[in-house]
């Protein structure tokens, strides 16, 4: 809205010269961070009433692991609230009209959609386990995917153009290492899963998955900032990509909302994302490392996403199903160190900092080419 | 009921079965026979849980062969020391079977043989020197000659949850100056859980040798209950003021003492 204000009414040779501070992308990214951080410390405390008076509190299931009981009746669904906050801010501050802005939101109502969708069932049921079935929520997932890649490889609609559009880049490398053409649709379906479940499974302790999310965005942040700009990309050798720099102030209002949340979500809880912020946060994440063409530093950002993934899937497939036992204590890995006598504040404190480590290697995958 | 048990020959037939066991009990052992037969070890370990919670007695020897089958998949082994420790009889050929369990290459299949040890036998049954071998190896006999134990040097088993298990096993089947070494060796492990555990059997088994009553007490008082597992208080110290309390009454329950020990298989936030 204020980029629209700016474009309208700005004029040189009056007060309204001072509107030229809406054109550029730091002065947005810092307001809309600001802006989102305030929306979520403002709404928070009545969403959190709000969701407890309708009873939309978290109906925890028994891991083997975890003393769900003594969390249970926490409000949940408060991916609302980072939603508001991010989309909210977003839609003051981004040029709205930009594809790579709106694209993003999109994932984010859509997941949002479907999480909360998912959470509604677990809270009517009364059941951590009665949500949407794995299927529905993979075909959403999927629809998604494929409703992307055809916006982003159809040269008419794709912000990017055609050419950098199905390639693949890989960090380390200067140029595209295949042009897969039509088979990245593939790519871009199966990363879009990927990333919104591997937020959710990480989502499990007070505090744990929030912040990774909000380094993550700050990584893809410092990149859509870098791409976006003929200089600084063609210095660093990355396509350069007209209008991606727009990214970097949905990415602060994210990384605004997501501070926000973890001001009522730090141990012990006053809320818990839900899947409704889980897979939203994954989903806006994975579009926007797709649209920017990150996918890999995406899995480098969030690698504490993938352990998590990792740890759940090797326990879940490997072990479980094909060996009949355990790999980890238990997973995903969270629950492992819980189990081995470490406290939940502790470790995710210790996830964080391993989720700093990982963007810190993000970041600097950008100058190492 | 064919029908039924058709229908059970896969998994999900199986854990449907297993939810809403048949009425009789004639129908549940021919559901657990044709469960104990199937080629899936998923079906199996369905088979070995419904043994468990109908208490169908007349498996129990065959519950003995699969703990010790080494081809057997870890999961069921484990299940299948639980539902001994559980329902089974404090006879030779369970000890025994057990016992070898005890050396299970997998760690859950060793931590469940060593608690159903601690539910079926007595310490007349002299099952304590496995336990002392699983901790410390075949030398378990020096180690705990020595005048000074450093846990860390010594111990043989890497899985904290064994090491806990067995400690709480010892409490309960341990004898004489022995025990008493290897669970005030215990005492110092890295890991507070083992700590936990080594401290609570530490009074189990002090309760019942009076002779070490009084040591015990100072070890238990000496314990480094500083921990990483901080809920809103440490647990190990929740631990400590129990048994402190309990120790210092001069005539601490029995019971009161075992309920003092977490479930270290089911979450360590259960007390026993």
């Amino acid at each position: 809205m204020f980029h629209l204000i700016y474009r309208l009414f700005y004029d040189p040779d009056n007060i309204l010269r001072l509107l030229r501070l809406f054109r550029y992308i730091s002065v947005r990214s810092i307001g809309a961070g600001i802006t989102a951080f305030l929306v979520c410390l403002i709404v928070g405390p009545r969403l959190i009433r709000r969701l407890k008076r309708v009873g939309a509190v978290d109906q925890a299931w028994d891991y083997g692991v975890l003393d769900v009981t003594a969390k249970r009746g926490t409000p949940t669904m408060g991916g609302i609230l980072i939603l508001i906050g991010a989309l909210g801010s977003g839609l003051l501050w981004c040029n709205v009209a930009n594809e790579f802005v709106w694209l993003c939101m999109l994932a984010g109502l859509w997941f949002g959609l479907l999480g909360s969708l998912d959470d509604l069932l677990k809270i009517r049921r009364a059941s951590g386990v009665k949500g949407l079935s794995r299927g529905v929520k993979y075909l959403a997932q999927i629809m998604f995917g494929i409703a992307i890649a055809g916006i982003y490889l159809i040269p008419d609609l794709s912000p990017v153009s055609h050419k950098i559009a199905g390639s693949l880049y890989l960090p380390f490398v200067k140029f595209p290492v295949l042009e897969l053409g039509l088979a990245y649709v593939f790519i871009i379906v199966i990363f879009t899963v990927m990333s919104s479940n591997c937020v959710n499974i990480t989502d499990g302790m007070d505090g744990l998955a929030i912040v990774p999310a909000v380094l993550t965005a700050l990584v893809l942040g410092i990149f859509a900032y870098v791409l976006g700009r003929e200089d600084y990309s063609a210095y660093l050798h990355y396509a350069y990509l007209p209008g991606a720099g727009e990214l970097t102030v949905l990415c602060s209002a994210l990384l605004g909302a997501g501070v926000g949340f973890l001001w009522f979500n730090a141990y012990p809880a006053s809320i818990f994302m839900g899947d409704a912020g889980s897979l939203a946060l994954g989903g806006m994440l994975g579009t926007m490392a797709i649209l920017i063409k990150q996918e890999v530093v995406f899995f480098i950002a969030g690698g504490v996403f993938v352990m998590e993934a990792a740890s759940s899937f090797i326990q879940d497939y490997i072990g479980l199903r094909l060996l009949g036992r355990r790999i980890f204590y238990r997973a995903p890995l969270h629950f492992s160190f819980l189990h081995r006598g470490t406290g939940e504040s502790k470790i995710a404190v210790r996830f964080w900092i391993i989720a700093a480590v990982f963007a810190a290697g993000a970041v600097a995958t950008m100058k190492l080419r | 009921m064919l029908s039924r048990l058709r229908r059970a020959s896969g998994y999900s037939k199986a854990k449907s079965l297993l939810d809403n066991p048949p009425k009789s009990r004639e129908e549940t052992t021919k559901a657990a026979e044709s469960m104990l037969a199937s080629r899936k070890w998923q079906v199996r370990n369905v088979g070995v849980k419904l043994i468990g919670k109908a208490a169908l007695e007349e498996f129990l020897p065959r519950l003995r062969g699969m703990v010790t089958d080494r081809r057997e998949a870890g999961i069921i082994k484990r299940n299948a020391a639980e539902v001994l420790g559980a329902r089974g009889r404090r006879d030779s050929e369970t000890v025994r079977a057990l016992v070898a369990a005890l050396r299970d290459p997998y760690w859950e299949v060793r931590s469940q043989s060593a608690l159903a040890l601690w539910h079926l036998c007595r310490p007349e049954d002299g099952v304590d020197e496995p336990l002392y071998e699983l901790l410390f190896g075949s030398k378990h006999s020096e180690v705990l000659g020595r005048p000074v134990i450093y846990v860390d040097e010594y111990l043989r088993e890497k899985s904290f949850e064994v090491r806990g298990c067995a400690a709480q096993a010892l409490g309960g089947v341990g004898r004489g100056e022995r025990a008493f070494r290897a669970l005030v060796a215990l005492t110092t492990d890295d890991k507070w859980l083992v700590r936990n555990q080594a401290a609570v059997a530490l009074a189990e088994f002090a309760a019942r040798e009076r002779e070490f009553y009084r040591s015990a007490l100072g070890w238990v008082e000496r314990l480094d209950v500083v921990c990483d597992g901080s809920i809103s208080i440490f647990p190990i110290r929740e631990s400590v003021n129990h048994l402190t309390s309990l120790l210092r009454s001069g005539e601490p329950d029995q019971a009161q003492i075992r309920g003092l020990y977490l479930q270290l298989m089911a979450g360590w936030h259960r007390r026993g």
